[in-house]
């Protein structure tokens, strides 16, 4: 009786979770469409900028909380399925370029060297969001995004041209969240990693690469 | 590529309200101005019905016993959808993975919420612009021009190099409907190889599927069933592997296997419908009665207003909880369902095979006005019922009929079935069964006996005809107890054969082309998987090909 008492606890917290998500999305379409209407007075359209970006900073830890939420209940989180990278990235550019565009801030896809890659599109998109929105607070003017094959991996990699990540940030250890929290990736960094380490083939993991070239490089190594 | 979106019909399927607004909103920006929306998948497939639909947006979790990847299925079912139609999937970020690999039929592309307009404006055009280039093939593949499907495959992949692994996929699909089995295996073999030699470490799904496919076909079912476990080994949410790996593990006899694979493929996705019957059938099968009940009645309820629904699926529920729970039950069950089926629009009332078996359990508990009134109800609809059914379950209604004194009709439809099946024992040993379960095996074996001389009879006047060079005049014997018993092997595979001799000395005739068509046709649809239909097929195939050409008119 009690794992029965445990799927219905389970689908509770995750039709509430997709319901706020709807909720969130909600909220982000029309503040995109406050803002398209461009009637608002400069004041307001900075609020709805930030609406916009702490909107889109909720979705992803949303995103992450119901993951480890999946994954503490001991169901499959990573479903790994052919993706098309370019595709990938220009919808990554799409969702994110008006926003970054409000300040100044340039995304561009670089370069895709992996026609198809092999991973769980939906979560590698929720990561890649969560970091180029991230870009929004540190990144001076650009921000670029490339796809490449290294070493037998799909490298897909955000750079920013800011300060960089602070020292506690490179050192962290992957298992401690309280470590990510510094650049307000709190949450997300440390799902990061989780869903670049539940991506595996043969005997190789996935992981996340932070470092400072000098702006801020973030990598998701999939095998 | 700015694509001009004012002529194109939207169908927007959500349940909720307030984002249905928000994409039409998101769309109208984007100047589109053709709207239909629908909260459920009763109201979408109405639209389809009645609208030639140019996208539709689909949430994939509509809140319903339902969700986007049944609507999709059954929109395609029946045949709503217009060739050019573009059908986008909308899911949430952390179910996508999930939703890639459950879904079958490959929608035209994805959208992961949230979105923004312009992820939007990027994802219809690259549907539409996807659906442009593979609409020809896909439109031939459904009608059944298999060889202009390749043929069209392959010029599209000169064109569009872009899109060459889904139109190899398309290319695949056809060859294999037209039964290029070895062809396919070489094609398949050469691309996983080549994605190998490129440093790929996993493999497209479908490249493995359809080898397995043709593997399969080709009768080489241990290499198939290494074929279809390496998809799984991969990417356990592709489907249509479980599928293949439950009907090899069926037809080798290892049922419990079968069983626990469909069990496996609906732990991820249960609202399949046929994966929930196939479940039943093969859980009857294992005489696991419990099992069949849970998936039946799933399929029961998944079935209402669905094309794929089918009466064995209320046959099957009742049999299993007759068999769980006894006859009270199962009658108590079957009232259920006859109230559901009067609900539904346009209700036929219950299929005839319930009633019939309505009527046995009726008659068992001696409830006899109300069996016969089950009897009579069964006979009614199954006068009407022109699809042909497997002979156990006429047998059935016929067992019913002489359970409620009707036995001169159980007697007719017996005759015919025996006429129908002479030569198969399986079939004639069950109706001797029938009879000596009534107490009256020596009017069973009398009335079988009956039968076969007649057909055996019409068949050797054909053969001698033919044998003696009497083409025309055999052709007319064996085409006229063709028509008589159209679910007949042996003598359908006898008039053709009397065809093919005809056409062989004689000539082709168009009509007799047409008419070795047809009983070709059947003869596969009775058995498709006889070795003597497949020479038979070959056979008119060489000689059709060997003949000139008739003018046509």
């Amino acid at each position: 009786m009690e794992q029965h008492e445990d799927e219905v606890f389970t689908d509770l917290v995750a039709s509430a979770v997709h319901d706020l998500k709807n909720s969130l999305a909600l909220v982000l379409n029309a503040a995109e469409q406050i803002t398209d209407l461009g009637a608002a007075p400069p004041a307001a359209q900075q609020a709805l900028l930030l609406l916009q970006y702490e909107a889109r900073r909720a979705n992803a830890d949303l995103m992450g909380l119901l993951g480890f939420f999946k994954l503490e209940r001991g169901s499959a989180l990573v479903r790994p399925a052919v993706v098309d990278c370019e595709d990938l990235l220009a919808e990554l550019v799409a969702y994110n370029t008006d926003l970054l565009a409000s300040r100044g801030i340039r995304l561009e896809a670089t370069e895709c060297r992996v026609e198809e890659g092999y991973f769980d599109r939906g979560l590698v998109a929720g990561v890649l969001n969560a970091v180029i929105n991230n870009a929004y607070r540190f990144a001076r003017s650009q921000v670029t995004l490339s796809c490449t094959l290294e070493e037998g991996y799909t490298v897909f990699r955000v750079l920013d041209d800011g300060e960089g990540y602070g020292p506690k940030m490179l050192s962290a250890a992957p298992q401690d969240p309280a470590e990510h929290s510094h650049r307000s990736t709190g949450l997300g960094l440390f799902f990061a990693r989780r869903v670049a380490e539940l991506h595996q083939h043969r005997d190789r993991i996935g992981q996340v690469v932070l470092s400072n070239r000098p702006g801020g490089c973030f990598e998701l190594w999939l095998p | 590529m700015a694509l001009n979106l004012k002529d194109f019909r939207f169908l927007i399927v959500d349940d909720l309200r307030d984002m249905r607004i928000t994409l039409r909103g998101m769309l109208e920006t984007l100047k589109a101005s053709q709207f239909w929306e629908a909260k459920n998948c009763e109201e979408a497939l109405e639209v389809l019905r009645t609208q030639p639909i140019d996208v539709v947006l689909c949430d994939y979790n509509l809140g319903d016993t339902r969700d986007g990847q049944q609507l999709f299925d059954e929109a395609r079912g029946r045949g709503t959808l217009v060739p050019h139609a573009a059908w986008i999937m909308i899911t949430a970020e952390s179910s996508m993975g999930m939703v890639m690999g459950v879904i079958e039929n490959n929608p035209d592309g994805y959208l992961v919420k949230p979105i923004n307009k312009a992820v939007l404006q990027t994802r219809l055009e690259r549907a539409v612009a996807r659906k442009m280039i593979v609409k020809d093939v896909e439109l031939a593949i459904r009608n059944n021009k298999f060889t202009d499907a390749i043929a069209l495959a392959d010029m599209q992949i000169q064109r569009y190099p872009n899109a060459k692994s889904e139109l190899l996929r398309l290319k695949t699909e056809a060859m294999l409907r037209n039964a290029a089995y070895p062809e396919v295996v070489d094609l398949c073999a050469g691309l996983l190889a080549e994605r190998q030699h490129e440093g790929a470490e996993t493999d497209i799904p479908w490249m493995l599927i359809n080898l397995g496919r043709a593997r399969y076909e080709l009768g080489d079912v241990r290499q198939a069933r290494l074929t279809f476990q390496k998809v799984l080994d991969q990417n356990p949410t592709v489907m249509e592997a479980y599928d293949w790996l439950a009907r090899i593990e069926r037809e080798q006899g290892n049922g419990k296997d079968a069983q626990r694979i469909i069990s496996n493929a609906l732990g991820i996705s249960a609202r399949s419908i046929r994966r929930q019957q196939s479940l039943g059938d093969v859980a009857v099968e294992n005489e696991d009665f419990a099992t069949a009940e849970r998936a039946y009645d799933k399929a029961v309820q998944l079935g209402d207003d669905s094309v794929f629904a089918r009466p064995d699926d209320q046959v099957g529920l009742v049999g299993a909880v007759r068999v769980t729970k006894g006859s009270e039950a199962a009658l108590k069950t079957m009232g259920e369902l006859v109230k559901r089926a009067s609900r539904k629009r346009n209700s036929k009332g219950p299929h005839w095979r319930v009633s019939a078996m309505e009527a046995s359990m009726l008659a068992d508990a001696g409830r006899h006005a109300e069996a016969t009134a089950s009897v009579e109800r069964a006979l009614e609809a199954f006068r009407d019922d022109t699809s042909s059914n497997a002979p156990q379950v006429t047998l059935e209604l016929a067992r019913a009929c002489f359970n409620t004194g009707k036995g001169d009709q159980g007697r007719a439809m017996v005759d015919q079935l025996v006429r129908e099946n002479h030569d198969r024992p399986e079939v004639t040993g069950a109706v001797q069964q029938l009879f000596q379960d009534l107490g009256m095996a020596e009017e069973g074996a009398s009335l079988i006996e009956g039968a076969q001389q007649q057909i055996i009879k019409i068949n050797n006047e054909g053969v001698l005809l033919a044998k003696a060079g009497r083409y025309a005049e055999a052709v007319a014997c064996l085409q006229k107890a063709a028509e008589d018993l159209p679910n007949n092997l042996t003598v359908t595979l006898n008039a053709l054969q009397a065809l093919l001799m005809q056409m062989q000395a004689e000539g082709v005739t168009n009509l007799a082309r047409y008419q070795a068509r047809e009983h070709l046709n059947r003869a596969l649809k009775l058995a498709p998987k006889s070795d003597k239909v497949a020479q038979m097929k070959l056979r008119l195939q060489n000689l059709l090909a060997a003949a000139p050409k008739p003018a046509t008119g």
